[in-house]
């Protein structure tokens, strides 16, 4: 068995917590500075141009790329062969997200009860979910998730013989309704298949990929290349302004499913994109 | 990009000549509130009580800012989803505002009555926190204290780029931008 401090964990992901809040992705900027070369609206062009340099002024560590510092999500992948020492490995990474919290000065975002509303004032809990792998590594995906473009995400139980375009047209229509109003332009998730409670996971799963980087399924590839155009046509834009660039990539996950069901889940992504990944 | 300089409080000779898809440059003082805050000033409306702060006259912007560095009012701050606030819009109407800012469209019906009462829409740019926070130049939270980052703030802003989304014409840019980008066939 490897052990692994509970400490060590907690400051690796309050680190990753304060990193991805200051420091833009390089896929993310490169992708916005292609999108800054090819959107045909002056006004989409303009309000890329101050994304760009809201990055730039973020980068140097006081005010964070956006105001809402999100909803911590980790996935971790835990190596069968490792045993955490100190402290449970929830408790590391929920103290790793109030250390962030604080020296970050990251808003506090999480309401502790969702009718209540009270504050839990440190931004605990992050949502985890946990995988186990073979081997001796623990390996986090850390990711700020922000309310806006989450509430614009969505997910339907289609009927299981849903044409490819029926499928997409869902996904179309989930962006045309909610896309403006979600910090375009986006990243799209999509979960294909599965169940009620996977398909969204899958879909939150398919934003771990690296942007502009296709499913290795051709088919699946198809269906990404096809819908990332399709979204294109809105016109919805940068800001929901309007314009030819509305998202800049959509990734899809697929699993097994139920011969009665379709499930598809829309998770959409701001084009702040905050996520980064830990190797301990 | 060439910019209409505007002073706030919103002059309200200068809002008619505002249009869609117009870039201003905004420099005064406004009042920040999101939805804790607006859901309190509802329902004090709601049993005819007075909002704790003046708001006629005033820009709304639909904002909750990350804590201020040492030294500094507040952190990033930038546009919140406005779309989330309509419910509150008539609350804000009847206090007299001048405007609101915030991020997103907003439906039909509130075009209309914004239109109707001669309150235009800003835009800002969502998720340009850190720039926005960058044209604060002092913050003062003037109501609801324990609604942390949803307390209204009264801020002072300079040189405070956004773009005229609905003007009083009843222009709509989330409207009118992506009809003349659309490509769907």
């Amino acid at each position: 068995m490897r052990e692994i401090q509970a400490e060590e964990i907690t400051s690796v992901v309050a680190e990753a917590i304060k990193n991805i809040n200051f420091h833009i992705r390089p896929d993310v900027k490169a992708e916005l500075q292609r999108a800054l070369e090819e959107e045909a609206s002056p006004l989409g062009r303009q309000s890329l141009q101050l994304l760009l340099e809201n990055a730039q002024m973020a980068a140097a560590g006081v005010l964070p790329l956006c105001q809402d510092t999100g909803t911590t999500v980790i996935f971790a992948e835990v190596g069968q062969e490792v045993r955490i020492v100190g402290a449970s490995l929830e408790e590391a990474l929920q103290a790793g997200v109030r250390l962030a919290t604080r020296e970050g000065r990251l808003r506090h975002s999480i309401a502790v009860h969702p009718l209540s509303r009270g504050n839990s004032g440190d931004n605990t809990p992050a949502v985890v979910h946990y995988h186990p792998i073979p081997g001796k590594a623990l390996k986090l995906f850390v990711m700020a998730k922000g309310g806006g473009c989450e509430n614009a995400s969505a997910m339907a139980m289609l009927p299981p013989l849903a044409s490819r375009h029926g499928v997409g047209d869902y996904i179309v229509n989930i962006i045309r309704t909610n896309g403006a109003a979600a910090c375009p332009p986006l990243i799209i998730g999509i979960g294909l298949g599965g169940n009620f409670e996977t398909a969204p996971l899958l879909a939150k799963r398919a934003l771990l990929r690296k942007i502009g980087e296709f499913s290795p399924d051709p088919e699946t590839a198809k269906l990404e290349k096809v819908l990332l155009r399709r979204i294109n046509e809105l016109g919805i834009g940068p800001q929901g302004w309007g314009g030819s660039i509305t998202a800049l990539s959509v990734s899809i996950e697929t699993a097994p499913c139920h011969i009665a069901s379709l499930p598809v889940a829309v998770n959409v992504e701001c084009h702040s994109h905050r996520l980064t990944e830990v190797k301990i | 990009m060439s910019a209409t300089w505007l002073k706030l409080p919103l002059e309200p000779l200068v809002l008619r000549d505002l249009k869609v898809g117009q870039w201003v440059n905004l420099s005064g003082s406004l009042y920040t509130a999101r939805d804790a805050a607006l859901k309190q000033i509802f329902d004090l409306e709601a049993d005819n009580k007075q909002p704790p702060v003046d708001l006629k006259g005033q820009l709304i912007y639909f904002v909750g800012p990350t804590p201020p560095a040492p030294g500094e009012s507040v952190g990033s701050a930038g546009p919140t989803t406005s779309r989330r606030m309509e419910h509150f819009i008539p609350a804000l109407i009847e206090a007299g505002v001048s405007g609101i800012m915030g991020k997103g469209p907003l439906s039909q019906s509130t075009v209309k009555e914004l239109q109707r009462k001669g309150i235009i829409y800003l835009a800002a740019a969502g998720g340009a926190g850190a720039f926005y926070g960058s044209k604060v130049r002092g913050a003062t939270i003037t109501a609801y204290e324990e609604l942390g980052p949803e307390a209204i703030y009264c801020m002072h802003i300079e040189n405070f780029p956004a773009v005229v989304a609905i003007d009083l014409e009843g222009g709509d840019l989330f409207e009118q931008g992506p009809k003349t980008y659309r490509k769907e066939t």
